[in-house]
């Protein structure tokens, strides 16, 4: 049990260094925000089915649909954003830097 | 020192992470998440949760990931990045590898671990007596996600309004220029 | 219809603190934190022009993987607690996760980057909300759970605002980039005395809240966003430019203004729990801090700067714009020592 949690917290580390890289698109990062909500959801998952937690249970319902919320938000900005820009890159984001 | 295909399963996941957080193009950072999303859905059947494997494999990979190939698409250039195609992008995914391996490897030498390929966990069943009589069983994740209905109305009351706050944030967004 | 719309953002935005501040319950919490985040992006991008998706996309991608980072601490208080209320727990990685995801989120030092972009990209008034109103939910997390925060991590991190606070505002000629900053610096402030004595935090809040919706407020009615604006304010309306050096001094924390009662008060708790060196550190910083508003009030009142003959006639365009409450905030922000005494009812 505890290494499966391992690589599942494992992966979650991966996925915030992956936002955490300033280059290429913008779309990666955003793909990274989701593999973080979906390690989130793995992990929590899997404590609830072994410790048998049953009105736990709607709360990953709950993160998905909150992570439907904030991949909507941030696919509607990298529309705008492409839009502007001509591409996503997040290198280009750089207009209000002092 | 025995394997069970749970713990091989999460490696594969985390080999999936790897591969997508090493940014290549988003097309191949996609299938990637779609992979590990399969493997993550794996993961939680073989704990028994039956009813939020579908969820997150139908709901969540069918659902956003249709839109994110969708949006993808739209902000492309002519010839992505694979993993091989630059050095950045390799070198990071090797790191990442051995990250893994070196991570692994110190956690086996910490725990002393001997997993066996044990199939308790194949999730719990509830018994429901209905008026007219009948008794039946229920797996315990349909009934504890069932209980948003009833239990946790006001959860689902919060969620919902977000959901219907979110559509027009997006539209507000979008609607500008 | 765009009634409408802005109804339901700003209610979604309002309930979200809302949510977070009444629940005890981390799922609620996190919901609140999710809500007020989601509803503040189409606020940003209020003025539609290309620059303005950079602040919103800055934001919503720092919030999320705070956000996320607290959902990792969440999950892990409920592996080893098993429950989902409240729970001062003794772990040590779960109360550093937990540090991070909030430094993160209020923007202090070592995460205070985005702060000053996103404030630099929107207009005034969306900057004040960013600056007063999403800061509560953030702050009522860490007050609620004050035992649980790891004190080194918080100390060091305040230390660092209140330098890397003063020090940035330093070369900054933009009026939004230097209340983002003095906002970093007066989040160390709040931060600093948040485990020795929460109340006091509170009150800190407070008075940061009614001195920078004051400032804000003087600085949208006449829509100054640079020093240069301000400088030639003289011509429209000369009480204004009184009322600003007394605001930005309060702001800086001179003693006779309201700005010195919190520092005041958190220096005086933290000698008090013996940690006199950081202390030290903190008001030395402030004095950067003051500096830069020194400078501002120089520009602004002390001297006359050299100026075209036309904008000297900038008077007779009459200013139609009207803030409520401003009078009673500027009193507030400005002579609210003297209720000093008043705070022993606090503690």
């Amino acid at each position: 049990m505890t290494s499966i949690l391992f690589n599942i917290i494992t992966a979650f580390i991966i996925s915030f260094m992956g936002i955490m890289i300033y280059r290429s698109h913008m779309m990666s990062s955003l793909l990274c925000l989701e593999g973080m909500m979906l390690s989130m959801f793995i992990l929590g998952v899997t404590i609830m089915l072994n410790s048998h937690y049953i009105l736990a249970f709607s709360t990953p319902i709950i993160l998905l649909v909150f992570a439907a919320c904030e991949a909507a938000v941030g696919l509607a900005l990298l529309v705008m954003i492409s839009n502007t820009y001509g591409i996503d890159y997040v290198q280009n984001l750089n207009l209000l830097q002092c | 020192m025995i394997l069970n295909i749970v713990y091989i399963l999460s490696i594969m996941f985390v080999i999936g992470f790897i591969s997508f957080s090493v940014k290549p193009s988003p097309i191949y950072g996609g299938l990637a998440l779609v992979v590990s999303g399969g493997i993550g859905c794996a993961i939680i059947l073989s704990y028994g949760g039956s009813f939020l494997g579908l969820v997150v494999f139908l709901v969540y990979l069918g659902g956003m990931m249709v839109v994110f190939a969708y949006t993808t698409a739209m902000a492309m250039e002519q010839y992505p990045e694979t993993w091989g195609s630059s050095v950045i992008i390799w070198g990071t995914l090797f790191l990442g590898f051995l990250f893994e391996l070196v991570g692994l490897r110190w956690w086996v030498d910490y725990e002393h671990v001997e997993v066996l390929a044990n199939c308790y966990g194949m999730g719990e069943w509830i018994i429901y007596d209905a008026e007219g009589g009948s008794v039946g069983f229920l797996n315990e994740d349909s009934a504890g996600v069932a209980a948003i209905y009833s239990y946790n109305c006001w959860l689902m009351f919060v969620a919902g309004w977000s959901l219907f706050a979110g559509i027009f944030i997006v539209l507000e967004i979008t609607r500008g220029n | 219809m765009k009634i409408m719309l802005m109804t339901i953002i700003y209610t979604t935005l309002i309930m979200g603190t809302l949510i977070t501040l009444i629940s005890s319950h981390w799922l609620l919490m996190w919901i609140g934190l999710e809500m007020s985040m989601l509803a503040i992006i189409p606020i940003l991008m209020n003025k539609s022009n290309p620059r303005s998706t950079q602040p919103a996309t800055k934001y919503s991608l720092m919030q999320p993987t705070a956000s996320m980072i607290l959902l990792l601490s969440i999950i892990l208080t409920m592996m080893y607690s098993g429950q989902w209320s409240i729970f001062y727990s003794n772990n040590t990685t779960i109360s550093l996760i937990l540090t991070t995801s909030l430094i993160m989120k209020l923007g202090l030092a070592p995460f205070h980057f985005w702060v000053t972009e996103v404030t630099q990209g929107t207009s005034l008034l969306t900057g004040m909300v960013l600056l007063t109103w999403q800061k509560i939910a953030p702050l009522s997390i860490l007050l609620q759970n004050f035992p649980t925060i790891n004190q080194p991590l918080i100390l060091a991190s305040a230390v660092l605002s209140t330098l890397l606070g003063g020090w940035g505002g330093l070369n900054q000629t933009q009026l939004r980039k230097i209340l983002a900053y003095s906002s970093i610096a007066h989040m160390g402030w709040m931060m600093a005395v948040l485990f020795y004595n929460p109340s006091i935090s509170i009150l800190n809040l407070v008075i940061y809240i009614m001195l920078t919706i004051s400032t804000f407020s003087i600085l949208h009615t006449n829509n100054n966003l640079t020093t240069l604006a301000l400088s030639h304010m003289w011509s429209t309306s000369p009480p204004t430019i009184i009322i600003i050096l007394m605001n930005l001094l309060s702001l800086g924390g001179l003693p006779p203004l309201t700005g010195f009662a919190p520092k005041w008060i958190t220096i005086q708790e933290m000698v008090k729990n013996n940690n006199i060196t950081i202390s030290i550190i903190m008001t030395m910083m402030a004095l950067l801090s003051l500096y830069f508003y020194m400078r501002l009030t120089y520009s602004t009142t002390l001297t006359l700067f050299p100026s075209t003959n036309s904008s000297k006639f900038k008077w007779f365009f009459h200013n139609n714009k009207k803030m409520i409450m401003l009078a009673p905030l500027i009193t507030l922000s400005t002579m609210l020592l003297p209720m000093t005494p008043l705070l022993t009812t606090l503690s």
